[in-house]
């Protein structure tokens, strides 16, 4: 059941790619970066079964936030994109902040949503501070070992594949240290990296395929 | 804490942010500060709080910016910016929901369980209030959108079509939510409780948006 609903979660955000593409061009790429964004940080709370492996649920979301990174470095310049990255840090921060406002307020009696909000919420704090601040040097990262390797190989598939090589280690390493510390013990932490960091590196394959033959389209602006 | 304090941290943190992204990436700040706002909400009207003996759902302060934003963009580009956006905000809320949703169908995994299945608790019961905001969103801003429009014409001044706009669309904007959202669930004396409230917030929070209508007018785009 849950490898069916993960590739119904897959073809959504194929889809929602190529559905802002179409329509709105650059500020289409813009927004679909910045909902994957958000939806990626609602979704960094749960982790799921896939198979026999434990993986964060947001795996889908954040290949496809980073796809549509790639999908504006091709179509825009680099300070554009730079400052496309400074916004969603802004809305990151933004909603955190919000959604750790929601968690103080004192709920009415008929109220049963309040108690699971606060466990998601409050009780992971340290997810609040860290997502926001990962994906932004993810990002500026990303930035730079992209342009780095598009000048060894000019080739869309190779580009994008290599760029997560690094980039999804990094990440994957500083994110889980930095919530799981204290939380998870070294060998479940150690797990929870390569897992997740394996699924994205195959979600990546399939985006990076799907882009190269996006590309041949040219982005409106 | 006490809401009321809360809700006032709330309504400064949006306007500041809402005048903040325009002032420094205009419409694209705002489309997504619109965009993040609505996914806000569907996530924040699940939890009630109690507000002077009145239940009333959480998540009303991004929603009323929401229609702030709107007429930001409608007095800078006119009304048929707002055709896009209502477009935009449909496709992107149902797919970031759709996501979130299919995301509480998934088993969660034993890492993090407890975080994991209060994750699930949130969303299970959310079809019909999320419902609720996405129909009377809709609606409102494109009723807001030719009112607000056809008050500037007539006389051009901000704070008449920000008022008599707040007036009337909130109005129905709050009947609308309450019907959808609790009809056959709550009493009618509740559901008329909930629309006074919701109602009178919106009124104080509509009002107190001219200020970034007013601020963001000397902006250039």
């Amino acid at each position: 059941m849950n490898i069916i609903i993960y590739l119904g979660i897959l073809i959504i955000s194929i889809f929602s790619i190529q559905l802002a593409k179409k329509y709105l061009g650059k500020l289409g790429l813009t927004i679909t970066f910045i909902v994957m964004s958000t939806v990626s940080f609602l979704l960094a709370f749960k982790y799921i079964t896939l198979s026999t492996i434990n993986i964060n649920s947001n795996s889908i979301t954040y290949v496809t936030m980073f796809t549509t990174l790639y999908m504006l470095l091709e179509s825009t310049n680099k300070k554009e994109v730079k400052e496309i990255i400074n916004l969603n840090f802004i809305i990151n921060i933004f909603t955190a902040m919000m959604l750790y406002i929601m968690t103080y307020y004192t709920q009415s009696l008929t109220d049963t949503i309040s108690i699971n909000m606060k466990n998601v919420f409050s009780s992971n704090y340290q997810i609040l501070i860290v997502y926001p601040l990962t994906t932004l040097l993810s990002n500026y990262l990303l930035i730079r070992v992209h342009e780095k390797i598009k000048k060894l190989y000019d080739n869309h598939f190779i580009t994008t594949v290599t760029t997560y090589l690094l980039i999804g280690i990094i990440e994957g390493i500083i994110y889980t240290l930095l919530v799981y510390n204290q939380i998870l013990n070294t060998k479940t932490i150690i797990l929870v990296i390569l897992s997740t960091y394996m699924v994205r590196l195959i979600l990546t394959v399939i985006y990076s395929l799907f882009l190269t033959l996006l590309s041949k389209k040219k982005v409106k602006s | 804490m006490n809401s009321t304090i809360l809700l006032v941290l709330e309504l400064v943190l949006c306007l500041i942010t809402q005048t903040f992204l325009y002032k420094h990436y205009k419409t694209a700040g705002l489309y997504s500060y619109i965009i993040i706002c609505l996914i806000l909400t569907s996530l924040m009207s699940l939890k009630t709080i109690t507000l002077y003996n009145f239940d009333v759902n959480l998540g009303i302060i991004p929603f009323i910016t929401v229609f702030t934003s709107s007429n930001i963009i409608i007095q800078k580009n006119g009304p048929d910016a707002i055709k896009q956006l209502i477009l935009t905000i449909s496709v992107t809320s149902i797919i970031s929901y759709a996501i979130l949703y299919l995301v509480q169908l998934q088993e969660p995994s034993n890492i993090n369980l407890f975080t994991s299945a209060s994750y699930d608790n949130i969303f299970v019961d959310s079809l019909r209030m999320y419902f609720a905001n996405f129909v009377t969103t809709l609606y409102s801003l494109l009723l807001n959108a030719k009112l607000y429009y056809y008050l500037k014409k007539m006389k051009n001044n901000i704070l008449i079509s920000n008022l008599f706009s707040t007036i009337i669309i909130h109005f129905l904007a709050s009947i609308l939510f309450g019907l959808i959202a609790y009809v056959f669930i709550k009493d009618p004396i509740d559901i008329i409780k909930i629309i006074m409230i919701r109602y009178l917030v919106s009124l104080i929070v509509g009002l107190i948006g001219t200020i970034p209508i007013y601020i963001t007018k000397k902006v250039t785009e």
